[in-house]
């Protein structure tokens, strides 16, 4: 059985006055993880203890059966800072290589596996040049390839898509999909984009002044919406908007483009929206259920805990 | 032990097995592995600066008139019967004026003193070239904000200033104890064997005076820089402490008579403590111990200076 | 100004007629033309297509090389446009010593106030951006997120009609983001013009429907996501469709003149249709003449996002 990914029984930390996070407990199992938060919600505080970077004042705990506290968990989740924090004048290869020093590989592994861990992240072309050329998308993914040297069995990632544009986005979250669904590496994904953790994690955990205010998976945390749709039909919405009003079908939003949100009648099946679509000279081009979002279940909770 | 991904056969791999992600196994050492490593990027990113070569050029030229100046007094010391000897192949000289040249004005004579000499004048060359490096080695990482990049990995605060200070020392040590120790052997050499046992003692002399320097001047560097990050204010900063301070320092002593006066001037203090090592007594000037304890105070500061600057970065 | 010179000036609180701009041998902007009325326009973009350097000559922070750029029909270049935009820079500008409160004030009195009127307008801006209460702290101290706000603050001081905001999304957390998206709102509604860019797709769907994509220097598609859409309205559309017994939908669907070519798994098929405004008729009559029970039913590239990963390249969802 692998140890969990994180286990905190009570752990609370304070600076002086401030409490940054309190009595928090945490049972994760290795996954992928998104960690979510307000700002000043403890997130920071908590990535510290998670790092051994600071003790916690009271309470105890385990990520990946190592005790909190301890430099080796620095050594067993590799690190992506969200801020750039390259070393100027090395090469991409070099940058690296030294990570992997760092993080106590043996020199000549580390400068091995650099080269190795930059053609998978796609950077080979790239490798000879220095950090100061590198575009935004190649700086975040050199960050990654420095946490990914040693090959840790959990990577710690802080805003790992920030600065990108689209399509490098799309690319950095297929890769950490990979990594974690396919290499077997934990992530704790920590960002402000919840749809970035929507598509990478399995895991949220959503702290909120410094308390874990809910724990689970995507699926068990948003709350699934019996009878809501969303809908989007071609051809003429006035009379389709017409045919919902008499047949009891509740519109909640409507876009002006034919794209709606709206509440059906008990009893309704997908099929009868169908049918009414087709009755009033409408076609479907979209009918998906309008369960919770990742986005609508974060600002209930937080704004219901406030 | 270091991979256990499948042995692929370059015929049949397709550019996709190739970019796949491969699993490393192997032990990882601890921190100071890791400060061994940030030493060695230093001195690396030092030797790719011209400058650097240039100014170790100049001390290898002192190190070099102190080598041949002592091959030349053995060497007159051997001519002593002749009228005259030609130096340089034309201009003569009495061997026995030579003699007392390099003996009294430059102590060549492999005593305290010629070490005492070489560590001065290198020592000179030493502070030019801290002062120009300084905010390459440390300065950088402050200013590029890449501290978060070493402190998330497994060294702490102290490794990566135990790191840097290596590197510091690792020069001061190339410049200055490393040509006093070659300038030992080979004094002893052309001199005779007895001359390791009577001067026995200079050896753990020299390295002591090596120690003092490499210990003071690195960590004082390496706070200084953590502080003033460019090299232009930083040469601004040492030539204050190793030029303006002394000359205030000799200025007062000899105006008020009391020596007391050079304990601020930190290299007059490295200076006597290095003597003190050598076996050297100096007159008008503070006593050993003293000095040392201004010494040991410069260190245990900024000792305390760079753990709050380091401690302050925010890693996450 | 007669009523319909007003209204033509109207639509055009911003102009780009042919401007260029290039530095040295690198070209930021290529030959653009844009105009712009009220409400909330998103500039989208993979990095380096010269958004940044669109805003700026937006902004007057550059002269156009070829072309020219109007605020208002002043040059944006001249001084007196400066009166009619805020701008949100996306690099942080400060004097980190200063208050976010002292570094609004600063602006405002660079703006031409006096200092009573200064200090009223920065709190009154501050308050506009959630940054009451906490603007008196040092700037140096400031998260990503009260940065952006404080640069905001600084954009809205002197009421512009038109805000120039370069990703004032980034790095602010989901309650800021909303909060922000509701300003934005309030200020489209207030008829100024807003020309955003960002790389935060959902986002920007929630604002406006009216985007200008750029791509390596040039303009590629300006106008609605709908208008947009229909450029591609010719291209083969994927279509997941849920249903039990769908290997049997799928054999008939193969059959038909609309569907290109389909994947069928256990449980769910993905049908790429060549016309689909055909294919949709065609499918709802289908649906509710053999009664199919199809529980979800989405064209998978037809979002924002995946249209601009036709212009763009390189985009697809995981």
């Amino acid at each position: 059985m692998d140890p969990a990914l994180l286990d905190l029984h009570h752990v609370s930390r304070t600076f002086g006055p401030l409490t940054a996070l309190d009595d928090v407990s945490l049972n994760v199992p290795p996954g992928r993880l998104g960690l979510l938060g307000p700002n000043g919600a403890g997130k920071s505080t908590l990535l510290k203890l998670l790092m051994g970077l600071l003790p916690p004042t009271t309470g105890s705990g385990t990520v990946l059966g190592q005790p909190l506290g301890c430099w080796r968990l620095r050594q067993m989740v590799g690190f992506m800072p969200e801020a750039d924090a390259l070393v100027p004048g090395l090469q991409g290869v070099e940058y690296v290589a030294l990570a992997g020093e760092l993080y106590g590989m043996p020199r000549s592994q580390a400068r091995r596996r650099a080269h190795e861990v930059l053609t998978y992240l796609e950077l080979e072309d790239a490798r000879y040049r220095k950090l100061e050329e590198y575009s935004t998308g190649m700086k975040q993914r050199i960050k990654l390839a420095q946490s990914l040297i040693h090959d840790p069995p959990a990577l710690l990632l802080d805003e790992p898509t920030s600065g990108l544009d689209p399509a490098g986005r799309d690319a950095m979250l297929r890769l950490l999909l990979k990594l974690g669904r396919d290499h077997g590496k934990s992530l704790i994904l920590c960002t402000h984009l919840l749809a970035d953790v929507e598509q990478v994690c399995d895991q949220v955990v959503i702290l909120d002044r410094g308390k874990v205010c809910r724990q689970g998976t995507v699926a068990e945390l948003c709350t699934t919406r019996k009878d809501r749709y969303r809908l989007q039909v071609q051809g003429d919405p006035a009379g389709f908007l017409v045919g919902c009003e008499a047949a009891g079908v509740d519109v909640l939003t409507n876009n002006g483009r034919g794209e709606y949100r709206l509440t059906a009648p008990p009893g309704w099946t997908p099929q009868s929206l169908f049918s009414l679509a087709d009755r009033h000279g409408t076609a479907v081009r979209s009918l998906t259920r309008d369960d919770e979002t990742l986005e609508e279940m974060f600002h209930r909770v937080i704004s219901h805990d406030q | 032990m270091t991979s256990d991904a499948p042995v692929f056969h370059p015929g049949h791999a397709s550019p996709e097995s190739l970019l796949r992600y491969r699993p490393w196994r192997g032990s990882l050492g601890g921190p100071w592995r890791g400060a061994l490593a940030v030493a060695r990027l230093s001195l690396a990113g030092l030797i790719r600066r011209k400058l650097v070569w240039v100014l170790l050029a100049f001390a290898a030229l002192i190190f070099l008139s102190f080598f041949f100046g002592q091959y030349l007094l053995i060497w007159a010391v051997g001519q002593i019967n002749e009228e005259e000897v030609r130096v340089a192949g034309f201009q003569r000289v009495n061997p026995n004026n030579l003699i007392r040249d390099l003996n009294k004005e430059l102590k060549l004579n492999g005593s305290a003193e010629t070490f005492r000499n070489l560590f001065w004048y290198e020592g000179s060359i030493l502070i030019v070239t801290l002062a120009f490096v300084g905010a390459q080695i440390v300065g950088n990482d402050f200013r590029h904000r890449s501290l978060p990049f070493y402190l998330s990995k497994p060294l702490a605060g102290r490794h990566y200033i135990a790191g840097k200070c290596l590197a510091v020392s690792a020069i001061v040590l190339a410049v200055t104890a490393l040509p006093a120790m070659i300038l030992f052997i080979e004094y002893g050499l052309l001199d005779g064997w007895e001359y390791f046992w009577r001067s026995g003692l200079l050896f753990f002399g020299i390295l002591g005076y090596g120690a003092v320097l490499a210990a003071t001047l690195s960590l004082l560097l390496v706070a200084v820089t953590s502080t003033v990050q460019k090299t232009a204010p930083l040469v601004m900063v040492w030539s204050a402490i190793f030029i303006l301070i002394p000359r205030v320092a000799q200025f007062l002593a000899v105006e008020t008579a009391s020596p007391n006066w050079r304990l601020i001037d930190l290299w007059n203090c490295a200076y006597v403590v290095g003597n003190r090592m050598l076996g050297i007594t100096l007159d008008k000037q503070p006593s050993a111990g003293a000095s040392a304890a201004i010494l040991i105070a410069t260190c245990v500061c900024s000792a305390v200076i760079l753990a709050r600057r380091v401690k302050a970065v925010e890693v996450v | 100004m007669t009523e319909s010179a007003a209204a033509a000036v109207d639509s055009r609180l911003l102009a780009f007629e042919d401007a260029s701009k290039w530095y040295g041998p690198v070209i930021g902007v290529n030959q653009v033309s844009l105009a712009l009325g009220p409400g909330i326009t998103g500039l989208v973009g993979a990095n380096g297509a010269g958004k940044s350097t669109l805003l700026k000559l937006a902004t007057g922070q550059l002269k156009p090389d070829l072309g020219s750029v109007s605020v208002f029909g002043v040059d944006a270049w001249d001084w007196r446009a400066k009166d009619y935009f805020g701008y949100c820079p996306d690099v942080d500008a400060f004097y980190e010593e200063m208050s976010g409160a002292a570094f609004v004030r600063t602006i405002a009195r660079l703006c031409g106030y006096k200092a009573g009127e200064a200090a009223d307008l920065a709190s009154a801006a501050l308050e506009r951006v959630g940054m009451t209460g906490r603007a008196g702290r040092r700037i140096r101290g400031y998260s990503k997120g009260m940065r952006q706000r404080i640069k905001l603050a600084a954009a809205l001081i002197h009421d512009p009609p038109l805000v120039v905001l370069d990703e004032p999304l980034s790095g602010i957390d989901p309650v800021g983001r909303r909060e922000f998206l509701e300003l934005f709102l309030a200020l489209a509604g207030q008829n100024k013009c807003l020309l955003i860019s960002s790389h935060e797709l959902e986002a920007l769907e929630k604002l406006t429907d009216h985007v200008a994509v750029m791509a390596r220097g040039r303009m590629v598609a300006v106008g609605t996501l709908a208008t947009i859409r229909d450029l591609f309205e010719d291209m083969p559309l994927s279509v997941r469709i849920d249903c039990p017994e769908c290997r049997q939908l799928a054999a008939r669907l193969i059959t038909w003149d609309e569907v290109a070519g389909l994947d069928a798994g256990s449980d769910s098929l993905i049908v790429r249709a060549r016309n689909p405004r055909q294919f949709f008729r065609a499918f709802t009559r289908l649906v509710c003449d053999e009664g199919i029970a199809v529980s979800h039913f989405e064209p998978l590239d037809d979002s924002a996002h995946a249209i601009l990963g036709y212009l763009l390249g390189g985009i697809g969802k995981t």
